[in-house]
């Protein structure tokens, strides 16, 4: 792979996403103009609750030990997907028909004969251009080919490779539109599709198309170096501060604030890198002016603060009567949920 | 029915040499360590190349030939260029392993390789057990040249070529040097494979052949302007002495003393205890030999060589030519002079002349009825004696006298 390729392209890597954003069907058009820096990261514990949506795989990023994952960036399939199946689900594979068929992706990248990269007729499905690519010469030559190199066939590896690694990439640079002229997208296809054909009894014929299971694994590996990629340029940036203010050491108590304790007023400073490096809390900070706001949502949905007490002190609100304390704490926590769900910082299912 | 742009498969193939289990790691393999060019060695253009790189490389097993000829069939190359690229690389990787154990424990690595060689003018004496021949095959000669034929299909059409059958069914490789010579061999295998022959000081001299094994794979040396008559030979006789002096012997070790494998591949010294116990279990743990004494006119050294040197003429020629078809098709036609079985031997089953006239002596004497032994001779006398004692033939109570009946049935018999 390509690293100055792939750092380049990082360089603005919300844009990879923007296709799978609007293809969620959760962002409207507003949304869609504006860069978003934020996939689904591997945070901490602390910060699992800014639970990231963009991720149209989530049985498969919620894989335990993706933490570790994230530093690889491509994975082997091969160990990846040992006790673990990709998604292919209905659910897991609705979006990317959404964005097929109403991104409007596929007119803008049509050839002059209206199909797309990948041969899939204008205004068509993938699903339809799978049906083709099945259909050429007999009912199903990819399904036989994977049954013949299961058996042991040598050569069916290299038929499998000349059917589906075009197909593959076509899938994946619709996906990933930053790094279509990058290797990234070929050095993901060509490992998936060997990783595959070197043990391809791991792919279970019930599940679905092998096409859109190499998709799924191809997807995850680009996932996993996107995020790598993110993350080492996150650590060559300066952090702008624990809980958004510039001119505040990310240690340091921030104004207003009373004392609760080291570990809410200096949290780790790698925690707040990874959020400024991903642009979560540049986007909070202009949703949310007021200070102790951001400090509310710092202390409820990224170290999961959940007292009252605390969460008033922090708004200021520690002197009011209980009930009053509560019913001001309640609902600064309700206004700051609705702009963090409108920002798709966090699920409905979630908080 | 291809999709996939030549660029992105090059990509594959790319990644695919490095990657074991792949087409494309051999290739890359025997690149490295052979220095050619492996489109230029199966003769096709670099896309082909790529789309060979992609495919499952062939299984080292029983079905190595079967998978070669697959492969061979779909991308459209010559199976024997192929298999022999495969094993040359597989060759060069063990040797290499193997002579990097060598450095490591044991001085002289001559002492761990079996080398034996196909003289010039050595095309001679090959039956010498006329009367076991003639009732069936000795049971070393039936094994070994099972084992030969037990992972390819026996070819039914003569001259034999064992080009492909050498390679994919025995761990062979074939190496073609031009005026092969001790010296020659020599000094490839200690420029390229850093592999002492152990020839020094002895007379160099012209070779047909020579055999190297070691690390339980071969490699076959072959005078490259030898013409096909010569190779065809010196091929089955190389493959002879793998398996009857390197192969049986190393199967026999296996069955008996598996852990003793490592010390006859050359991987590590045996200690003092398994020298002791290999010597009173009677386990051939010296396997390794030098089969290149010859003395100044050309003769075996010891009867050692000589003894080896026999056994692979014999197996060479039942591969090429197998006795019992011959003597089967000699009684058929009514071959009765030498020059008609001579002829046969070398225009149907492609046998050098000199090794036709040797063969054809014998398989003359084989198909020829056996002399008549005492027993036989005892025989006809009594049977000459019923007869003057038995009434007047046309009785009823004659029968056929039993020397009679044993004299014309034993011989259809041992044919």
């Amino acid at each position: 792979m390509s690293v100055n390729a792939l750092q380049r392209s990082t360089l603005d890597p919300l844009g990879a996403h923007r296709d799978l954003e609007s293809e969620s069907g959760q962002f409207g058009a507003e949304d869609n103009q504006q860069p978003h820096s934020l996939d689904r990261v591997d945070l901490p514990a602390s910060l699992l609750p800014l639970r990231l949506v963009l991720n149209p795989w989530p049985s498969i990023s919620r894989a335990p030990g993706g933490g570790e994952r994230a530093n690889e960036p491509f994975r082997n399939p091969t160990s990846r997907c040992s006790g673990e199946r990709p998604d292919t689900s209905p659910r897991a594979t609705t979006p990317f028909r959404y964005g097929a068929q109403h991104c409007g992706y596929a007119s803008a990248h049509n050839d002059e004969a209206g199909r797309t990269p990948d041969g899939i007729p204008e205004g068509g499905s993938v699903d339809d251009a799978e049906q083709d690519l099945m259909g050429i010469d007999c009912p199903d030559p990819i399904r036989a080919a994977h049954d013949r190199l299961v058996a042991g066939d040598r050569v069916a590896s290299e038929e499998l490779a000349s059917l589906l690694l075009d197909p593959l990439l076509a899938r994946l640079r619709r996906r990933w539109p930053r790094w279509k002229h990058t290797d990234v997208l070929h050095d993901a296809a060509v490992d998936v599709m060997l990783d595959y054909l070197q043990a391809p009894e791991r792919y279970d014929p019930g599940s679905g198309p092998l096409l859109r299971w190499l998709e799924v694994a191809a997807h995850r590996d680009l996932t996993n170096t996107y995020r790598s990629a993110r993350q080492r340029q996150a650590v060559e940036l300066v952090p702008l501060s624990a809980v958004g203010d510039p001119k505040r050491a990310p240690h340091e108590i921030p104004n207003g604030a009373a004392p609760m304790g080291q570990a809410r007023l200096a949290p780790d400073p790698a925690n707040a890198e990874r959020l400024d490096g991903l642009g979560a809390w540049r986007r909070v900070r202009q949703a949310c002016p007021d200070k102790s706001e951001r400090e509310l949502i710092w202390a409820c949905w990224v170290e999961g603060e959940r007292s009252t007490e605390v969460l008033a002190n922090i708004l200021g609100v520690d002197h009011l009567p209980v009930e009053q304390r509560r019913r001001r704490v309640k609902d600064a926590r309700d206004v700051a949920r609705r702009k963090l769900l409108r920002m798709g910082l966090i699920d409905n299912d979630l908080d | 029915m291809t999709w996939t742009d030549t660029a992105l498969l090059e990509v594959a193939a790319n990644r695919a040499r490095s990657r074991a289990g792949f087409l494309g790691y051999d290739l890359a393999t025997f690149q490295e360590l052979t220095g050619n060019d492996p489109a230029q060695w199966l003769e096709i253009d670099q896309t082909r190349l790529d789309r060979l790189a992609l495919c499952r490389t062939p299984r080292r097993d029983a079905r190595f030939g079967q998978d070669v000829l697959a492969i061979s069939a779909h991308m459209e190359v010559a199976p024997v260029s192929l298999a022999g690229l495969l094993r040359l690389a597989d060759a060069f990787a063990e040797i290499q392993d193997v002579g990097r154990s060598i450095e490591e424990h044991i001085d002289h690595s001559s002492t761990q390789v079996l080398a034996a060689a196909r003289d010039e003018g050595e095309d001679h004496t090959v039956v010498a057990d006329v009367v076991g021949a003639a009732v069936g095959l000795p049971g070393w000669l039936h094994e070994a040249v099972e084992l030969f034929w037990a992972q390819v299909p026996t070819s039914g059409r003569f001259p034999r070529d064992l080009d492909f059958a050498v390679l994919a069914g025995l761990p062979l490789a074939v190496v073609e040097l031009p005026r092969l010579s001790l010296r020659s061999i020599s000094e490839w295998l200690g420029r390229s494979q850093r592999i002492d022959l152990g020839i020094a000081g002895r007379r160099d001299r012209r070779l047909h052949a020579c055999l190297v094994a070691l690390g339980g794979i071969g490699l076959i040396f072959v005078d490259a302007d030898d013409d096909a008559t010569q190779r065809r030979v010196s091929l089955a006789h190389e493959a002879a002495h793998f398996i009857v002096e390197y192969l049986l012997p190393r199967k026999e070790v296996a069955r008996r003393r598996p852990e003793l494998l490592d010390v006859i591949d050359g991987r590590r010294p045996a200690t003092s205890r398994e020298r002791l116990s290999a010597v009173l279990g009677d386990v051939p743990i010296g396997v390794h030999t030098h089969l290149l004494d010859r003395t100044d006119a050309g003769h075996a050294g010891t009867d050692r060589v000589e003894d080896a040197e026999w056994r692979a003429r014999r197996v060479a020629l039942e591969l090429l030519a197998p006795q019992m078809m011959l003597l089967e098709q000699i009684r058929r036609s009514k071959l009765r002079d030498r020059a008609s079985v001579r002829m046969l031997l070398v225009h149907e089953f492609g046998l050098p002349a000199s090794l036709a006239d040797d063969y054809a002596d014998q398989l003359l004497r084989l198909a020829s009825p056996p002399q008549p032994g005492l027993l036989d001779l005892l025989d006809r006398h009594h049977a000459a004696e019923g007869r003057e004692d038995r009434p007047s033939p046309g009785s009823a109570d004659e029968e056929p006298s039993e020397p009679d009946r044993s004299s014309t049935s034993e011989p259809e018999e041992d044919q």
